[in-house]
């Protein structure tokens, strides 16, 4: 567990042969920032992520902690003034951050999709859900009117759409909230893609409703043998979807690995914050909750040293000067400087 | 459980009126709460879960009277509010809060939160001169966790956490007995959800609160809850003590809603099979004949789409509506 670890390739948890492969999507040391009138956001702030063929990785993290930036950030649809301005995402031999406009449209929706939180808004209110579904198609399978209504048709009842005939001229104000991921589902994986990226694609849904999103986006997943970064803030959808878990703080990742080593032996004190936040089924009715102290930092003035310090039990004078780095704990990596003292703690 | 309940509620029914689309028609009837009874007793908490739609947002404002019931009786301390008149009700109304999901949307954005705390104290005239009020806006801002050095800041320069606190304190202004909690956390991340969490215990053991606490987070409504009723299309079809219905839920719906809670246990997540319902809740303008749950029943029978259950208790004090359970 030395300092050299750090720069090995993490690999996925499946398999030991798996270890050699090159990853479908490769994230280097990206910052994102936005220029305010307050100074510079640094909504990602040196964020370094392999996402391997085939597997499902929960990027989680809460609000503001820059989980999203990271995927408008692939797509190439920071909004507003944002900039990737460092680092490298590559992608099929290419480095998306320097793909022209044009290149990245034929990527965007053909190779990576993307499913949003809320599809009102990702979607166009004034055109048929059925036009929407074939349209993309024509454009990046090279499909003619007639055959991209033929496949939508097909998507649209594989989604779970009741009488997709009937629906397909139908405006997407005319679905339900669940109704309506679907559709998005369905134009995000008309084309095939090789990487899905779904941002909190069931926070504003029903638990009922959720469950069956979720279902239906890990099942299409599997069948088409995609690759999937799936954004929430719940630890609960991490642990019943993923393969992988990567937590962000402060536009940086904490802590990396399988879903269980994570979830069950979390190492980086802001991970076991996060989990003992939520209420189990081990936790007894009326016990005190764990709690985070205090407020996530200022994304303009960042602290100096840990990033976590001024809301860690544990910090102490080291943490305070010196960033510590990610290292090899077990199955994943974890970026604090006192995880050994932790587990001390814990009688590991 | 011998003693009365702090508050009673008996066959709440809440129907809202849809404007008239055909002259020759009879307007669209909501049937947002449909016949509700339930007892809260005090320094207790009821959870009250469901999905969007179900009634339980509706079932909490008709109690405090926020709008007035269609019919049926809400007993608060022995008296029924809803046979009170408007004015009757305001010696009621502080003895009753409520706290909603968005405080941002409650507060006056143009209003300090010092203000905004003494606001109620001043209307129901429960401080007698302005240092009395500034005094007790100081010790309530203490007491939910905020800086009292703050109260000349505006809403918008808090966070979602903070204003959180900011609309708890405004609710005990009044030193009320009974708190409607709608969707308190449920807009806040995880983090700042435990500590208001941890908060709302810590008040109700201090001021012996009772709390009518309205989520669809069945982990957070498990956690606060000591007892737990289930809404669907605008009836209980569950209630019971809060573990007891984790352990053994008796009602179809009970078991898909608990079924499909994530966890965070990645081998409970595998473990647990989901029961994955079909199709989505119907229309509470025309509800489904019989038990309004048939559709979507993977164990219905003929019979159920002809006789509405009744609430019944099969084991004392776990009570289900469902021909089947």
């Amino acid at each position: 567990m030395g300092m050299d670890s750090s720069t090995q390739p993490e690999t996925p948890h499946t398999t030991g042969s798996q270890a050699d492969r090159m990853p479908l999507l490769q994230i280097q040391e990206l910052h994102t920032q936005f220029e305010t009138k307050q100074g510079t956001v640094r909504a990602v702030d040196g964020l370094s992520l392999d996402l391997y063929e085939g597997e499902v990785l929960g990027l989680v993290g809460e609000s503001g902690c820059g989980k999203t930036m990271t995927a408008l950030s692939i797509m190439g649809l920071l909004p507003g003034n944002g900039r990737a301005v460092a680092g490298a995402i590559n992608f099929e031999g290419k480095n998306l951050l320097q793909c022209s406009g044009e290149e990245m449209k034929k990527i965007r929706g053909g190779k990576i999709a993307m499913v949003f939180q809320e599809p009102m808004t990702a979607l166009t209110p004034t055109m048929t859900i059925g036009r929407q579904i074939s349209e993309a198609m024509e454009i990046h399978l090279a499909l003619s009117r007639e055959e991209a209504r033929e496949r939508a048709l097909e998507l649209l009842e594989h989604v779970g759409i009741p009488s997709p005939r009937a629906r397909f001229d139908n405006y997407i104000h005319q679905f339900s909230g669940g109704m309506r991921q679907r559709v998005m589902i369905a134009i995000a994986f008309s084309c095939e893609p090789r990487l899905l990226l779904a941002d909190e694609p069931t926070t504003a849904l029903d638990v009922t409703v959720q469950a069956q999103i979720l279902d239906l986006i890990k099942q299409l997943a599997q069948e088409a043998g995609m690759t999937a970064l799936f954004i929430t803030h719940d630890m609960g959808i991490v642990a019943g979807s993923c393969d992988r878990v990567a937590v962000m703080y402060a536009g940086r990742m904490v802590e990396v690995g399988p879903v269980d080593d994570v979830l069950l032996n979390p190492r980086h004190p802001y991970t076991q914050g996060l989990l003992g936040s939520v209420p189990s089924l081990e936790s007894k009715p009326g016990d005190r909750l764990y709690s985070i102290s205090g407020l996530p930092p200022d994304l303009v003035s960042l602290p100096t040293g840990c990033k976590f310090w001024p809301r860690c039990p544990l910090a102490d004078e080291r943490c305070k000067e010196e960033e510590p780095l990610l290292e090899q704990y077990g199955n994943s990596r974890a970026a604090c400087w006192k995880v050994m003292p932790l587990r001390e703690v814990l009688g590991e | 459980m011998e003693e009365q309940p702090l508050l009673r509620v008996r066959d709440l029914v809440k129907h809202f009126r849809m404007p008239r689309r055909n002259l020759l028609r009879p307007p669209d009837v909501v049937r947002a709460v449909d016949g509700v009874s339930f007892d809260i007793w005090r320094g207790k908490t009821l959870g009250l879960v469901g999905e969007s739609g179900c009634g339980k947002t509706t079932t909490g404002r008709t109690i405090l009277q926020l709008m007035r019931a269609t019919s049926g009786s809400v007993q608060f301390g022995g008296t029924d509010l809803c046979q009170l008149s408007d004015k009757e009700l305001r010696r009621y109304r502080n003895g009753m809060q409520i706290i909603f999901q968005d405080p941002y949307a409650s507060l006056d954005p143009r209003m300090t939160i010092g203000k905004a705390i003494a606001e109620p104290l001043m209307i129901h005239e429960l401080s007698q001169t302005r240092q009395e009020a500034r005094e007790r806006v100081q010790e309530l801002m203490e007491r939910v966790g905020l800086n009292p050095y703050f109260n000349n800041r505006y809403p918008h320069e808090f966070s979602g956490g903070q204003r959180q606190r900011i609309g708890i304190a405004r609710a005990l202004a009044v030193d009320p007995d009974f708190v409607v909690l709608d969707e308190p956390v449920s807009s806040l991340d995880v983090s700042i959800q435990a500590q208001i969490l941890n908060l709302l215990q810590d008040l109700q053991d201090e001021m012996e609160l009772t709390y009518l606490f309205i989520a669809h987070d069945l982990r957070v409504v498990r956690h606060i809850s000591d007892r737990i009723a289930v809404m669907y299309l605008g009836l209980i079809v569950e209630l019971a003590p809060g573990l007891e219905i984790y352990d053994g839920p008796l009602h179809p719906y009970t078991q898909a809603l608990l079924s499909a809670v994530p966890w965070t246990d990645p081998r409970l997540a595998r473990k647990h099979q989901r029961i994955i319902l079909e199709g989505e809740v119907s229309s509470a303008v025309n509800p489904p004949s019989g038990c309004r749950f048939h559709p979507r029943c993977p164990i219905a029978e003929e019979g159920c789409q002809v006789e509405s259950p009744d609430l019944r208790e099969v084991q004392p004090g776990h009570w289900v509506a469902c021909h089947l359970a």
